[in-house]
């Protein structure tokens, strides 16, 4: 049994249940416990309004896993991006670190920074580890054929991941797919940005960026695009949607997040996954699997 | 001889018009009128956390070749707003609105032959744009609910309900304990 911190972030609890939900059942098959604390923002999109106050809110949440003496985990790879790079800030910039400790001190908090964080998808790989989770397997999902897509700051900034895994051509989410018995097709560009990031800037810029991974998923004709984050998730699902109404053009590519990709693997319903929240509906994958009802 | 009114600059055109208005815009805004340069900007850039690399361009154009946002969207160019930051050219710079389209993917930091970090730089220059007054609206929205809410979105009832429904625990933020957060917080000048 081992214990994190669970850091949702903003977008999934409120836009991604689905990811939130799947996660939960996932974990609690593996016997990780999530604990859930008054977490707020990770700083991300605060870093391009002030660096140092995105730097604060970054730490209050190293605080508070901190005070109750656990690491973090996040589904979210802009979370894990964020909160990593600030954390490595904290513990190489003195003058930084002096500033955010006088603020987390006028709060009330303190930091000595113990607290790691990582993202979900690298703890089952690191953690749980490729052999360990094929035992949890019951439902070979073999005949499904599906592409993955990283996030960008789930691989990068590689210097600040310690470089676990190749940013250019990464693996890891591609092995924990075929965990499940289903073929991860081997297609560049796997950690190509979705566009989320300037959907509020320029919303026809950020749906033709998501429409590039559609066309290749559509060209190789996937069953499902499989992510690990939130917002790549609505920029493929949801985004789906808007592109085939902006464009006029179909799609219609069931986008997965991994943990409802394992959870089938392990046997569990598509309605604990939170199938019914994905916007494409993956009918035609869930009747593929065999033995699993609609 | 003084200095010539304009110099002429490495191709700035892409990121001031698209190449259709170039062939037919007389008004010469790819050329840089030296009244427009501002000696210091640069050395600002350089002192701030994230600016100190971006004078070790070469103006290769990996960035460029790299970049997803360039690749549907001809205006933004990363190696050019390098060469306009290098050139002191602040306030076309901080007033740009294609400041605002990188997607901060750090493909281009990878690739970088002279470990510029250009995501860290636009950071730098959208700091920068704030403190001058300059933010995107959509970023000046999205302070407000974090400034309040600790989140950038609300979490209403209605959510919480939806929640509750699939057995997920109630989200919420305690304003108080917030609030001694965000007293610190700095959101523009």
């Amino acid at each position: 049994m081992s214990r994190y911190a669970f850091f949702l972030g903003c977008t999934t609890p409120v836009r991604a249940m689905n990811y939130e939900l799947s996660t939960r059942r996932v974990a609690s098959k593996l016997d990780i416990e999530l604990v859930d604390l008054p977490f707020t923002c990770c700083g991300y999109p605060i870093e391009s309004i002030n660096r140092d106050s995105a730097m604060l809110m970054s730490m209050r949440n190293f605080a508070l896993a901190e005070s109750k003496g656990l690491d973090i985990v996040t589904v979210c790879s802009a979370c894990a991006g964020a909160l990593t790079r600030f954390s490595n800030a904290f513990q190489e910039d003195e003058s930084s670190r002096n500033r955010v400790l006088d603020q987390l001190k006028s709060a009330g908090l303190e930091y000595k920074g113990s607290a790691k964080v990582r993202h979900f998808a690298r703890i089952l790989y690191e953690d749980v580890g490729v052999a360990k989770l094929r035992e949890t397997v019951t439902k070979d999902l073999s005949g499904l054929k599906v592409l993955t897509h990283y996030g960008c700051h789930y691989v990068r900034p590689s210097d600040s991941y310690g470089e676990f895994d190749d940013p250019e051509v990464p693996h890891t989410v591609d092995d924990l797919v075929e965990v499940t018995g289903a073929e991860s097709l081997d297609i560049p560009q796997k950690s190509v940005c979705c566009g989320a990031p300037v959907l509020s800037v320029n919303k026809a810029v950020a749906l033709s960026m998501a429409e590039v991974k559609l066309q290749m998923a559509q060209a190789a004709k996937v069953d499902a695009l499989v992510v690990i984050c939130p917002f790549c998730g609505i920029s493929y699902d949801r985004g789906q949607l808007e592109i085939e109404a902006e464009f006029q053009r179909k799609y219609g590519i069931p986008v997965l997040y991994y943990p409802q990709l394992l959870g089938l693997a392990m046997g569990l319903s598509p309605r604990d996954l939170g199938f019914m929240m994905n916007s494409v509906k993956a009918q035609g994958l869930l009747e593929k699997v065999s033995g699993v009802k609609a | 001889m003084g200095l010539p009114q304009f110099a002429r600059a490495t191709p700035l055109h892409n990121v001031i018009l698209t190449r259709e208005e170039f062939k037919t815009d007389k008004s010469r805004k790819d050329f840089v009128n030296v009244s427009e340069i501002n000696e210091t900007f640069c050395r600002q850039v350089l002192a701030k956390p994230g600016g100190e690399r971006f004078r070790a361009c070469f103006q290769c154009g990996t960035c460029t070749a790299s970049c997803p946002v360039r690749a549907v969207e001809a205006r933004y160019n990363p190696r050019v707003l390098v060469k306009m930051v290098e050139l002191g050219l602040r306030d076309r710079v901080l007033k740009s609105d294609v400041l605002w389209l990188c997607s901060l993917c750090y493909q281009c930091e990878e690739r970088c032959p002279e470990d510029v970090r250009f995501p860290e730089l636009m950071t730098v220059l959208r700091n920068m744009a704030v403190d001058a007054g300059y933010i995107h609206p959509s970023f000046a929205k999205l302070a407000a609910v974090v400034a309040e809410q600790g989140r950038i979105y609300e979490v209403d009832d209605f959510i919480n309900m939806r929640r509750k429904q699939l057995g997920l625990p109630i989200v919420s933020t305690d304003r108080e304990e917030w609030g001694k957060i965000s007293q610190s917080l700095r959101f523009g000048k």
